[in-house]
């Protein structure tokens, strides 16, 4: 799949993961390729990315028995922009579904 | 590869493109070969799954530091004006909403006191009591349509300062260079449910309101044996 739009549709998977808790860089990354095919190391630029842009904030979290992690959480620009994007998004896949539907019936 | 030589790489390569704070970048990519390891991946295993350093780090954007915090007080000074216009503006369509609500209540009250067949301080005009309770029963029906016509006036209103609030907020962040909120739409937003709701209980008030007043307005003809009832029954004249 193009690199671009796959890079898009990963920032949405995300905001969604972390819309429902915080989580840290690498629970992000094993959750998303355990659902998705992608190299492990894909997730840290995006998660870079998404915080410059202001949708994200990060904060350190002691562990026992541990280095401190850092935790990732949306900020509220960062929850409206996914509430839209995600809307926009199944908007779309959906008319692309039905329209690559249609084709296989003709 | 090992654990050195793919950091390695990744750093020669986020610092040739001048990327801020590499250091916190390595730092994520460390984490993840310290969680995979406990986890018994070799080194060589997790960096290839990681994917290729130099890709990886070509991903890693400039930031733009060049954009210098502005305060916007130009932009601030501009939108404390247009605050003086909004703010007259909503609060003359609140007192609009009030003289609703007035009438609302107005209305209401006229038609229980008229079906009650009782007249406080003389205010309603005599008229035979049936009558007076079908155009009673026509006047309630007209306050529960004011009211249906109220909430949704006063939801337009709260629509349009919170779109209003998002436009100001947007507009400072611009200036400032933050990040922007989506806009909001400046017509009222309901809940499916709420809006089937208010809209059933119009159209109900509505019907109850013309068969009740046409009613009511014949039988007081019939009843005062006039078209101009209200001249035999004395009104209007002190």
């Amino acid at each position: 799949m193009n690199a671009q739009y796959k890079k898009g549709v990963l920032e949405l998977c995300v905001l969604s993961l972390l819309k429902k808790k915080d989580c840290y860089g690498y629970e992000i990354s094993e959750y998303l390729s355990r659902h998705i095919d992608i190299a492990d190391g894909t997730v840290y630029p995006i998660l870079r990315k998404l915080k410059s842009d202001g949708l994200l904030t990060t904060y350190l979290q002691e562990e026992s028995g541990g280095p401190p992690r850092k935790y990732y959480s949306l900020t509220l620009p960062g929850r409206e922009i996914y509430e839209q994007d995600r809307a926009d998004y199944l908007k779309f896949a959906h008319a692309i579904e039905k329209l690559l539907e249609d084709d296989d019936h003709e | 590869m090992n654990k050195n030589e793919f950091l390695s790489i990744l750093t020669s390569v986020l610092e040739k493109n001048q990327i801020s704070d590499a250091a916190e970048i390595i730092e994520e990519y460390e984490q993840h070969f310290a969680f995979k390891l406990a986890d018994g991946y070799s080194e060589e295993e997790i960096a290839a799954r990681l994917g290729d350093p130099e890709k990886l780090a070509l991903q890693y954007e400039k930031e733009l530091l060049s954009v210098p915090k502005q305060s916007g007080i130009l932009t601030k000074i501009g939108l404390g004006f247009a605050d003086i216009f909004a703010g007259l503006f909503f609060l003359l369509l609140a007192a609009c909403g009030v003289v609703i609500a007035a009438a609302a209540i107005a209305f209401a009250a006229v038609g229980v006191c008229m079906i009650l067949g009782v007249s406080p301080y003389a205010l309603v005009p005599s008229i035979p009591y049936w009558c007076g309770a079908m155009i009673g029963v026509a006047s309630a029906a007209l306050g529960v349509l004011a009211a249906a016509g109220c909430i949704y006036y006063w939801a337009l209103i709260r629509q349009l300062i919170k779109s209003f609030g998002r436009f100001r907020h947007n507009t400072i962040a611009v200036a400032e260079g933050k990040p922007v909120l989506p806009s909001l739409p400046a017509h009222v937003q309901l809940a499916p449910r709420t809006n089937r709701r208010l809209r059933s209980m119009a159209l109900i008030a509505l019907i109850l309101f013309a068969v009740f007043f046409i009613l009511g307005f014949a039988a007081s003809m019939l009843s005062a044996g006039s078209v101009g009832f209200w001249h035999v029954w004395g009104w209007f004249v002190n």
